[in-house]
C-alpha cells in the first residue's frame, strides 16, 4: 500500500494530519474541563459541611466551577475554528492540485488557457487567507486560554492552602485539592501541547 | 503527450479524435476523447480523467480554440470519463454537460453546479452543435447502468464510449484497427468482464446495426471503420458477457 502522504515532503506533517491532532487535544481538555466542574460542584458540597472553618474553601471551589464553564466554552470556540481550518485547509489542497495539474499544460497551452491559469491563482490565494485567518484565530482564542487556564491553575493551588484551615474536615479538603491540582497540570500540559501543534 | 487528429472533415463539421498517450504513467487507463465541432461550436465527448486534463487541453488547442468548447458529452459517470470535470469549468464556467439522469447527482462530486447539467432521458435525446444534430444513442448496462452513446447521423459515426474498447499493448498505437481478428482479442477481456446485460447488449446490437455507421469510436483502443464495424457488432452480439474470471 502507498501511504497517503506518498510524494509529499517526508519532513513536515501534513496539515490535516495536524488538525486532527489538535482536535484530539481539545478534547481531551473539554473532558478534563467537565472533571473539575463535577469535582468543584464536590468540594461545595464539602465545604458547606465543613462550615465556617472552610468558608475560602468554598469560595475557590466556586471560582473553580467558573473556571470550568468557561474553559468549557472556549474550548468549543477553538473546535469551531478547527472545523473551519479544516475546510480551508481541504479546498486549499484541491485549488493547489488543479494548479500543479495546470502546471503541467505546455507552454502554447497555456497561452490559450490563461484565464483559467489566473483564476486559479486568485483562488489559491483566497485559500491561503482563509487558512491563515483560521490559523488566526486558533492562535488568538488558545492564547485566551492559556490566560484563563493560568487563573485556573492559581485558584486551584489556593484551594491547597485553605484546606489546611479546614479544622476537622482538612485532610477530605486537601484531598480534593491535590485532585484538583492534578486535574489543572493536565490541562496545562494539552494546553502547552496544542500552542506546539498549531505553530506546526 | 497525446495527438489529434482529424477522423471526419465535411465544411467545418468535424470529429477530431484525441488519442493515446504513450508518456502517460501507465498506472492510468488510456482514453480516447472526441471533440465535434460545427457551426462554430463544439462538443468534447468523454473529456477523462482529472490527471490527463493538460495533455487533452494541449492535444486540442494544437488543432481549434478550446474556448469553442460549449457542452461535455458523458456517456456515464466512470472517473476515466469525466473527473476532469471541474477543470473544464475552470476554462469555461458556463459548460454544459449533458449525461444520462441517472448521474445528475453524483457527477457533480467531481464539480459543477445546478447550471452545469442536462440530464438525458433514458430514450436519449437530440444534442444541436451549431447546425449540426446528434443523438444520444441508448446504450444502458453496458456497463453502466445510465449510459449512452453519442451519433452523428451525418458523420455516420459514433461515440461508444466503453462499448468496442480494446486494453492495447503500450506498443500499439495506431489509430484504427487494421487486423481485426488480432485487435479483438484485446477487446475480449474487457467486454466479458464489464459488460453486464445479455438483453441489452442484444438490444443494442440491433439497433445498432442499422445506424449505417462508418466509424465506431470506443473510449478505449482502436476505432473501428468500415467492414469491421459491422463484425465488431456481430462479434459483441456472440460474446458470452457478465462473466467473472
Ligand atoms: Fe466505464
Ligand atoms: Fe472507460
Amino acid at each position: 500500500m502507498i501511504p497517503a502522504h506518498a510524494g509529499s515532503k517526508p519532513t513536515k506533517e501534513s496539515a490535516l494530519r495536524t488538525i486532527v491532532r489538535i482536535n484530539e487535544q481539545i478534547k481531551a481538555v473539554i473532558g478534563d474541563a467537565f472533571r473539575v466542574r463535577m469535582m468543584s460542584l464536590n468540594a461545595l458540597i464539602l465545604a458547606k459541611r465543613a462550615g465556617q472553618s472552610a468558608v475560602g474553601f468554598g469560595v475557590l471551589s466556586n471560582e473553580l466551577r467558573g473556571f470550568a464553564s468557561e474553559l468549557q466554552g472556549a474550548m468549543q470556540g477553538l473546535q469551531e475554528s478547527t472545523t473551519g481550518l479544516l475546510q480551508a485547509v481541504t479546498l486549499n489542497a484541491r485549488a493547489a492540485l488543479s494548479g500543479r495539474i495546470l502546471e503541467r499544460l505546455p507552454e502554447r497551452a497555456q497561452r490559450r488557457a490563461g484565464g483559467m491559469l489566473a483564476r486559479n491563482r486568485h483562488r489559491l490565494d483566497d485559500r491561503h487567507a482563509e487558512v491563515v485567518h483560521w490559523r488566526g484565530r486558533l492562535a488568538s482564542i488558545l492564547e485566551e486560554v492559556v490566560r484563563t487556564v493560568e487563573l485556573g491553575n492559581v485558584l486551584a493551588r489556593s484551594t491547597r492552602i485553605e484546606a489546611v484551615y479546614g479544622g476537622a474536615h482538612a485532610p477530605a479538603l486537601t484531598q480534593v485539592a491535590v485532585e484538583f491540582d492534578a486535574a489543572i497540570t493536565h490541562i496545562r500540559q494539552a494546553i502547552e501541547h496544542l500552542r506546539h501543534l498549531q505553530r506546526l | 503527450m497525446k495527438r489529434a487528429e482529424t477522423i471526419f472533415e465535411q465544411g467545418d463539421h468535424r470529429w477530431i479524435a484525441v488519442t493515446r498517450d504513450p508518456e502517460r504513467p501507465h498506472h492510468l487507463i488510456d482514453t480516447n476523447e472526441y471533440l465535434i465541432a460545427s457551426g462554430g461550436h463544439a462538443l468534447l465527448c468523454d473529456p477523462g480523467g482529472l490527471e490527463i486534463f493538460p495533455a487533452v487541453f494541449a492535444a486540442i488547442n494544437e488543432q481549434l480554440d478550446p474556448s469553442g468548447i460549449d457542452a461535455l458529452f458523458a456517456s456515464h459517470q466512470d472517473p476515466d470519463i469525466i473527473s476532469s470535470l471541474a477543470l473544464w469549468l475552470e476554462f469555461k464556467p458556463d459548460m454544459r454537460c449533458y449525461t444520462s439522469w441517472l448521474w445528475c447527482g453524483f457527477i457533480p462530486h467531481f464539480g459543477g453546479d445546478e447550471q452545469t447539467f442536462v440530464p438525458i432521458a433514458d430514450d436519449g435525446m437530440t444534442i444541436k452543435v451549431g447546425p449540426t444534430e446528434l443523438r444520444a444513442h441508448p446504450a444502458h448496462y453496458l456497463h453502466s447502468s445510465g449510459n449512452l452513446h453519442l451519433h452523428d447521423p451525418e458523420a455516420k459515426l459514433l461515440f461508444s464510449g466503453d462499448v468496442g474498447a480494446a486494453l492495447l499493448p503500450n506498443d500499439e498505437s495506431a489509430l484504427f484497427v487494421t487486423d481485426f481478428d488480432r485487435h479483438i482479442r484485446h477487446a475480449e477481456g474487457f467486454h466479458k468482464r464489464w459488460m453486464g446485460s445479455e438483453p441489452a447488449k442484444r438490444d443494442w446490437c440491433e439497433r445498432t446495426a442499422k445506424l449505417g455507421l462508418d466509424m465506431l469510436c470506443p473510449q478505449h483502443g482502436a476505432i473501428y471503420q468500415g467492414a469491421d464495424v459491422e463484425r465488431f457488432i456481430n462479434w459483441f452480439a456472440e460474446l458470452e458477457i457478465g462473466r467473472v474470471g
